[in-house]
């Protein structure tokens, strides 16, 4: 053999044990452990700090505007650091996304490396243990039943009959002066911790197409009587046709709030649904939850200027209220170089603002700022101004979360199976038994049974379990 | 009714105290006939005064039945005065999360033949109970997205059993790290200690996944989205992160004792931070109260 080809074969050897050393690094528990650990620490400064909305997240100058004005009176100078840091995006910084990638990586590998060892468990292994094997392990998993009055064939037919019993699946070989037992139960269950750590990877995979190919909107607002466009990819339209806010004795607590709608795909009716929270409206993958409501009071007003006595406004006045008990709008004269603010309670019995009157707020060019109560059909002068209040007129409108999230049923079935196999895995342990019965002159044999039970749980019970079931059917002697 | 929650609350928080000091009178007067023992008959292996149960152990297995009956009946009667199930504010969950100590505690006793562990978990309810009464309000108005009883009630339930369980998990790792140390022949062998808080974990685990599963989908059915990073949420999922490193630890790289302990000691204090977290964080799990 010459030089060249020893050293090709050299770097053959080479590269293939180093992705063998990168195929075992990879598919390591210690590196999952170390993985979940990151995740866990990553998270942990999520929870504390204040993070970004994700709408905000996705638009850079959103972004940037809300490090400046909110993250900065929360955290001081360090938020330009941290936002460099992305630690004001925790979900979505390399941090947690460089980690996670590797434990879905590591997950996989570790799974295709196990699926040898649990094929040798569904078959079992084998039925034949060395003498050894059965006075080793700790005292509790083993049990010694000399003087069987028995031949060592019928006192390995009673540890069966024992064993299936308590339905485990019994293998049996025997020789000449040996009788081997092998019996496994919940050997299925194994699968449980496949069936959990793949659905963790169907989760990642839903979540992350479910993010691409679906769309969001959490704020679509339709006012009572009117239809609105879902737009996106549909054709679909929205009518509210009417709502309802019922609240608690305190007056602020929502206790209930329902939207009657009627959903118009290309113009034709397809649905009609009361939506409630809990409770969304589904059609062809587009869901719409009831998020939040509001209210709208308009009232018509004349502002004019006492000094000169001319009008400066006419016309309706638009107050909103967002459950939060209050109608809140405000009315520019920018011209004048006033504001005024107008707020009414959604409270008929509100003791500071009483039915059919508002608070209006004016606030001057000079910075003066007077507020008074504007009471329906009597005039009033506030900081240079004269308001007159003739009507009004309330209307409701609700707020839904439309969403198309083409994944959903995946997540729902990633849970279901998650759940499963964590289930079947820790409460149905794969238990095991091997029996060796020994022939000791006529009649006679000698009993070993040995268990190996998982999770560490006790193995006494279902040895003496064992022992005792075997103890019914024949008069034996302990040690 | 209200009359008769506050009873049991108050009876639930004196059924806990008597059965610590019960415990403390039992572990003195062991002591005491082992020291006495030691002096008369030298020679004899000290276990024979430690073993067996006296009538203040009998006494405490007593109370501690009387005590979930007390906590299960303070449950009831809050949840016949709310109108709905006693799981919707802090008062609540901190009732709830006694409960499942306790009824945890009780049931390890009965497996494991000691109480040392239940013990330490009614050291936790305690602490508890005295919360719940300092929170103690009367029911609050139920908003909207919590009207869905059903979920409702297996969300927060899983969390009792998880909770509760893991509670024990953490006190039999606590004794464990006491008994490391010392080896007192009063508290359980280390080596019982170190399998009690890990079938604690076994048994806790799935418990708490189906709490943060059921979170999730209960989240997508009334706010439309699985999950918001919300700080709640967000401490949710670093307790279970935790519990399954501690697992994998242990199940595959044979982690015991000391270090395994210590894992489950931080675990832990990531629950305490979950469950008290609406004190710290503010997000969409704020509830009244």
């Amino acid at each position: 053999m010459n030089t060249q080809q020893d050293n090709d074969i050299q770097s053959a050897n080479r590269f293939s044990r180093a992705i063998g050393w990168l195929w075992h690094l990879l598919g390591s528990v210690k590196l999952a452990f170390i993985l979940i650990l990151i995740i866990a620490a990553v998270s942990l400064i999520g929870a504390f700090l204040i993070q970004v909305p994700l709408e905000t997240a996705r638009d850079p100058q959103a972004y940037a505007a809300w490090v400046q004005n909110v993250a900065t009176a929360k955290v001081g100078g360090s938020a330009s650091l941290l936002y460099h840091l992305q630690l004001f995006n925790v979900s979505g910084s390399l941090w947690f996304l460089c980690p996670g990638v590797l434990l879905m990586l590591n997950i996989l590998i570790c799974s295709l490396n196990r699926w040898n060892s649990i094929q040798r468990a569904l078959r079992g292994g084998a039925v034949k243990q060395q003498d050894s094997f059965f006075t080793g392990g700790s005292a509790d998993a083993r049990k010694e039943i000399t003087s069987v009055p028995l031949s060592q064939t019928e006192a390995a037919q009673l540890l069966e009959t024992a064993l299936r019993r308590r339905h485990y699946r019994v293998r049996v070989e025997a020789d000449s002066e040996n009788t081997y037992i092998a019996a496994d139960k919940n050997r299925y269950f194994r699968l449980g911790t496949f069936v959990s750590h793949l659905s963790l990877i169907l989760f990642v995979l839903a979540f992350v197409f479910g993010g691409l190919m679906g769309w969001r909107n959490t704020d679509f607002e339709v006012n009572e009587g009117a239809t609105a466009d879902v737009g996106h990819d549909t054709n679909l339209s929205l009518r509210l046709d009417s709502f309802v806010a019922e609240y608690y004795a305190d007056g602020v607590t929502p206790k209930d709030y329902r939207s009657q709608v009627t959903l118009y795909d290309n113009g034709q009716e397809v649905k009609e649904a009361l939506v409630r929270v809990n409770y969304p409206l589904s059609y062809q993958g587009v869901s719409f939850y009831q998020s939040s409501f509001g209210a709208t009071l308009i009232i018509q007003m004349q502002v004019s200027q006492i000094d000169t006595s001319t009008t400066l406004y006419e016309g309706g006045v638009t107050l909103k209220s967002m459950g939060s008990g209050y109608y809140v709008g405000n009315l520019d004269l920018p011209d004048q170089n006033y504001t005024v603010y107008v707020i009414g309670s959604t409270n008929a019995m509100d003791p500071m603002i009483p039915a059919e009157s508002v608070y209006a707020d004016v606030v001057g060019g000079d910075g003066s700022e007077v507020y008074d109560l504007v009471q329906k059909g009597i005039p009033i002068s506030i900081n240079g101004l004269e308001f007159t209040y003739s009507d009004d007129s309330t209307s409701q409108y609700s707020v839904f979360q439309v969403s198309r999230d083409p994944t959903n049923m995946l997540i729902w079935i990633a849970s279901g199976l998650f759940i499963l196999g964590i289930s079947l895995f820790f409460y149905f342990p794969r238990r095991q038994v091997w029996g060796l019965s020994q022939r000791q002159g006529e009649g006679n044999s000698r009993l070993l049974i040995r268990t190996i039970a998982p999770h560490n749980f006790s193995n006494t019970s279902e040895i003496e379990a064992l022992t005792k079931d075997f103890g019914k059917d024949s008069p034996v002697q302990r040690r | 009714m209200a009359g008769l929650e506050n009873l049991f609350l108050w009876l639930s928080l004196a059924g806990i105290v008597v059965t610590i000091i019960l415990a403390i009178m039992e572990f003195l007067a062991r002591r005491k006939a082992m020291l006495a023992l030691a002096k008369k008959e030298p020679a004899s292996p000290p276990q024979t005064a430690a073993a067996g149960r006296n009538s203040l152990g009998i006494a405490g297995d007593a109370l501690t039945i009387l005590t979930i009956l007390f906590i299960s009946l303070t449950l009831v009667f809050r949840g016949i005065l709310a109108g709905h199930g006693p799981f919707s504010d802090m008062y609540e969950f901190a009732l709830a999360f006694a409960w499942g100590i306790v009824v945890m505690g009780a049931i390890f006793q009965w497996r494991y033949k000691t109480a040392a562990v239940k013990n330490a978990g009614f050291i936790i309810a305690l602490l508890l109970l005295i919360f719940a009464i300092v929170e103690h309000t009367s029911p609050p108005p139920l908003v909207p997205a919590l009207q869905q009883s059903t979920l409702l009630s297996v969300h927060v339930a899983s969390g009792v059993v998880a909770y509760g369980t893991l509670t024990i998990g953490f006190g039999a790792a606590i004794l464990f790290l006491i008994q490391n140390r010392r080896n007192s022949l009063w508290l359980p062998d280390k080596e019982v200690l170190d399998k009690i808080s890990y079938q604690a974990v076994v048994i806790g685990f799935p418990f708490l996944t189906l709490l943060i599963v059921l979170g999730a989908l209960w989240a997508d059915i009334a706010w439309g989205k699985y999950w918001s990073w919300d700080p709640k949420e967000t401490a949710s999922l670093v307790t279970w992160l935790l519990y399954a490193a501690y697992l994998h630890a242990r199940v595959m790289r044979g982690w015991r004792g000391r270090r395994a302990a210590i894992l489950l000691i931080v675990s832990f204090a990531a629950i305490l931070l979950t469950f008290f977290g609406n004190y710290i964080f503010t997000g969409l799990h704020t509830y009244n109260g």
